[in-house]
Order: structure tokens, then sequence, then C-alpha cells
């Protein structure tokens, strides 16, 4: 029974190890006093959601065998590879639009899967694990500009403009998104995001709803609809079907499962799949499930 | 164009940070010195990817839980190399301000934050030793070596072996009970229980000879680790 180099790196480590009764007197208050000259950001709640997302995918992808990282995914022609050379590319756009690294130009939605084709390229004969370690590093760097930028800093992400903090409520869902893709593809269990996440995400979607809805071009003016989502990230919410507009009286309520609800956002569920309980006026739900799908980029 | 609607944060003004400001004191997570680490391997990897992101957008009370749960390992192991406090000290913050500043230089591909840490530590810890035989043979040197050069990835992996076949030298000396025990315990990561049951002995009995082998090993490791480290280190 041997030790492989990291078990025997844990058991060094365990010995050499010494309890904080052992350590210098007043040393952890003279290291983080000398450390105190960095200032550091309040807590953003689109921040710490896409940060975790981030890790969760980062640790699904050191467990990918070989033959799993070939796997197709539910994105047309792409395998788990061609996800992550993608994810390098559209870290790498982030960059640039703000202004940390060179800009692409890709204004529209279609713009989204093409960007990322000069890090395909790039990646194209790398070992896996470079893979995943270059998209690491190229989403640090990312954390640390939206970071340096703040989270009300203007933002354009291809056709959506709005802020940092905006955009990484997107940005959560692009990475959740291909997450679950990934599992789909090498047969593992979906990530179970927890409440919090959840809650940030459906509340967004529920934000824009009527944005989605004029993007797609389905808007009803002087309509409302209450969604009563359940599950975790549960919650209410009265929204207007047209932008710019304050909800009123209900005409229609939809009652869904707020995951399956962001999973139709990430054009991962159809409109017609989507498991609800409607009342009111049933016209009104097609405009609203196309509105909610607006959003997704692939 | 779409406007996203900005997020409706109670407060966004930068907060000076100070020791004072931060989160309590994070409990520990190393090994306690019995028993290899309990969390779910696939629990510390989120975690260690989500600490070091969050020490990269700049969240103190992330570097606070960093600082609390390995700085017994950091300052440890630069004292083994060095054999003073004060100098262990250095090389203690030294590493963390590294982290701190240059989060995005753990690859957690390459292996746990934790290693990564003991890896910083004991290169920076074997450069003082080597400034410090210098300065006693009347060498001057020019500038101060960074914690990481440009070869980084090579000398991590390198130092990594290297270390690793260090311990295993000083698991060898160890008294074969303790051995055995140790590398039970060690290998795929079982708990002291299932060492005793493995080894057919007390549950007790298990606990002490893993504290005892630690013990012992933490004694062997000073020589090993600190005096006859390669150039690479």
């Amino acid at each position: 029974m041997d030790l492989s180099q990291h078990e025997l790196l844990e058991v060094g480590l365990d010995a050499v190890d010494v309890a904080d009764s052992d350590l210098p007197d007043g040393m952890s208050d003279r290291i983080l006093d000398a450390m105190s000259t960095r200032t550091a950001g309040t807590q953003w709640p689109s921040r710490s959601a896409f940060i975790r997302t981030a890790a969760e995918l980062g640790q699904l992808l050191d467990t990918l065998t070989p033959d799993e990282w070939e796997r197709q995914t539910a994105v047309a022609g792409s395998t788990v590879r061609d996800l992550v050379s993608h994810l390098v590319g559209v870290e790498r756009y982030v960059h640039g639009q703000l202004g940390a690294g060179p800009r692409f130009d890709a204004p529209t939605r279609d713009h989204h899967y093409p960007v990322s084709g000069e890090a395909a390229s790039d990646l194209a004969t790398a070992a896996t694990t470079e893979l995943a370690s270059a998209w690491w590093r190229e989403l640090m760097r990312s954390i640390a500009a939206c970071t340096d930028a703040g989270p009300d800093q203007p933002i354009v992400f291809h056709h959506l403009s709005g802020t940092v903090g905006g955009l990484l409520v997107i940005r959560t869902f692009e990475l959740w998104t291909h997450d679950e893709d990934i599992r789909r593809a090498t047969g593992r269990p979906a990530n179970a995001l927890d409440d919090t996440r959840l809650t940030l995400m459906s509340g967004v979607l529920m934000q824009l709803l009527a944005q989605g809805m004029a993007l797609a071009g389905t808007t009803r003016s002087g309509r409302t609809a209450r969604f009563e989502l359940t599950g975790r990230g549960a919650g209410t919410f009265d929204v207007a079907l047209a932008p710019d507009e304050v909800a009123g009286a209900p005409d229609i309520v939809v009652r869904t499962d707020a995951v399956e609800l962001c999973r139709l956002a990430a054009n991962r569920v159809a409109p017609t799949d989507l498991a609800v309980e409607v009342t009111g006026d049933r016209s009104l739900l097609e405009p609203i499930l196309i509105g909610a799908g607006a959003f997704a980029l692939d | 164009m779409t406007a996203l609607r900005p997020e409706r944060l109670a407060s966004r003004a930068p907060a000076r940070w100070s020791p004072t400001t931060l989160l309590a004191r994070t409990p520990k997570r190393r090994n306690l010195g019995i028993v290899p680490t309990r969390d779910g391997p696939d629990d510390r990897a989120v975690e260690d990817r989500e600490l070091v992101a969050r020490l990269a957008a700049g969240d103190a009370a992330a570097l606070r839980v960093v600082y609390d749960t390995y700085v017994g390992l950091v300052f440890g192991l630069a004292r083994r190399v060095l054999g003073d406090d004060t100098m262990a000290e250095d090389v203690t913050q030294e590493v963390f301000v590294y982290v701190w500043q240059q989060p995005e230089r753990y690859d957690p591909t390459r292996g746990t934050l934790r290693s990564w840490l003991g890896l910083l530590s004991h290169r920076r810890a074997v450069d003082r030793v080597r400034a410090e035989v210098r300065r006693a043979r009347g060498e001057t040197k020019l500038d101060t070596e960074p914690v990481v050069t440009a070869s980084d990835e090579v000398d991590e992996e390198l130092s990594r072996a290297w270390l690793a076949g260090r311990i295993q030298a000083a698991l060898a000396q160890l008294p074969a009970e303790q051995r055995e025990a140790v590398v039970l315990a060690y290998y795929g990561g079982r708990t002291y229980r299932q060492v005793a049951v493995e080894l057919a002995i007390p549950e007790g009995t298990a606990k002490s000879r893993l504290r005892l082998a630690l013990a012992k090993l933490d004694e062997l490791l000073q020589p090993l680790i600190g005096q006859d480290a390669p150039a690479w280190i």
C-alpha cells in the first residue's frame, strides 16, 4: 500500500502544522496589520453567486475522465472540451469589454459562440488539464476586472447593455447552464443550486422579463402576470408585461418551479415542456415564456 | 438594446480593511494532527476555488478564512526548515501577502490550496536558509528572490515531488506499527476508526499511534526538508 504524492504531502503537512497556541504571541496581528494596505469592496450578491458557480464548474472539470471531455453536449456540435474552450473565449471577451484585454467586435447575440473561436483555436491541442487551467486563469482575471470596475460600471455584453453587477447574474446563468450541460453529457446528477443563488437568479429573471418580451417582440402592454415560483428560489412576483410599465392586478397567474423556469431562461427547457399551473388569461402564457427565454445565449 | 437593471445593493462603498473589521477567527480546517482531512474531496475542491476567487475579488473575509485555516501549517513548515520563530514569522507574512496579492497564481488543477501554501512556505523558507548561509560566508546578493519565478509551474512540480520524497523517507524511519497506522490513515483518507478496524486494534490505540507518528515525523522532517533542498527549490 503506497501513498500517492498527494497523500504523502498531506502526511507531511499534518505533521508540521502547529496549533494556534504554538504561534508566536501577537504574530497574527502583526501579519494582518501589515496586509491592511489594500482596500476591499463590500460583498456583491451577483459576484458571490458567480464565484460559487465557477468554483463548482471547476471542480466538475477536475473530475472528468479523458473520455468524458470528448462527449457531445446539448449545445449543437459541441463536446465538453469545446464548451470549456468557449468559456475561455467568453472570459477573454469580457476582459475586452472591461478594458482589461483586447476588444472583440461581437455586438449581437449571434456573436456569442463565434467570439470564442480564437480561444478554441489557441487551445485546440491543449491537454484537458491545461484547458481547465486556462479557463480558471481567465476567469480569475474576469473576477479581478469586474471587481476593479465595480458593480455599477456600465458594460455591453453582445446585444445586452447594463451593469457589471447585472452581467454577473447573466454569467452565473451561463456557467450553471454549461455545468448542467456537462453533467448531462457525462451522466452526472444535476447541480442543485442553493437557495441564495436561485433566489437571485429567479428574482433578476422576473425583473428582466418585460425587457425579454421586448427583445422577443412579445410584449403585452397594460397586462400583468403573477408568478408563483416554487421550490428552491421560491417567491411571488407581479410583473408588468411591457417595459417601463407598472404591474397592476394580475391577468394571469403562473405557478411553476423556479429551477425549471431558470432552465427555460437558459434555453434548456422548451416553453412547451415547462410544467406550469395557469389560471386567468392563458393566451398570455406563450408570449411570457418566449420572453423569459430571450436572454439565452446558446 | 436592452437595459439590464442595476442590482440593488445596500452599500457599495469600499471599506478600508483592517484586522478589526474582519470576521471572527475561522476554525482550522487542518487535519488536527490525528487524522486526514475529513472534508469530502469535492467540497474541499469547491471551497478552495471559491476562496481563491474571493481573494481575487479583494474579499478580506476570504483572506481571513485562508489565514486562520492555514497559518499553523505555513508557520509550522517554515519553522521546521528554519528552526527560528522570527524568521518563520517573516516567511509566514510573505506567503500570505503573496497569496493576497496574487491569488491567481494558485492553479487548482495541480493540487489543494493547502498543499500550494505548504510549498510556498517551504520554498520561501529554503530561500531564507540559503540567504543565511551566504551571509555567514560573507557573500552578497544583489536582489531579493521572488517567492516564485517564471518557471514556477515546473518548479512547483519538482518541489512537490521532492518534498513528497522527503516525507516518504521520514515515514520509513517510523516504528513499523506507527508507519502502518499512518499509511492506512492517509491511504484513501481513512478515519482513525477505520484504521482501528482494519488493524484490529482499539480506536484509542489507533489514535495514539497516529498522534505519536505525526509527532515523530515532525521531528524527522526538520533536517530532511531544510538542509539539503535542491537548487530548484
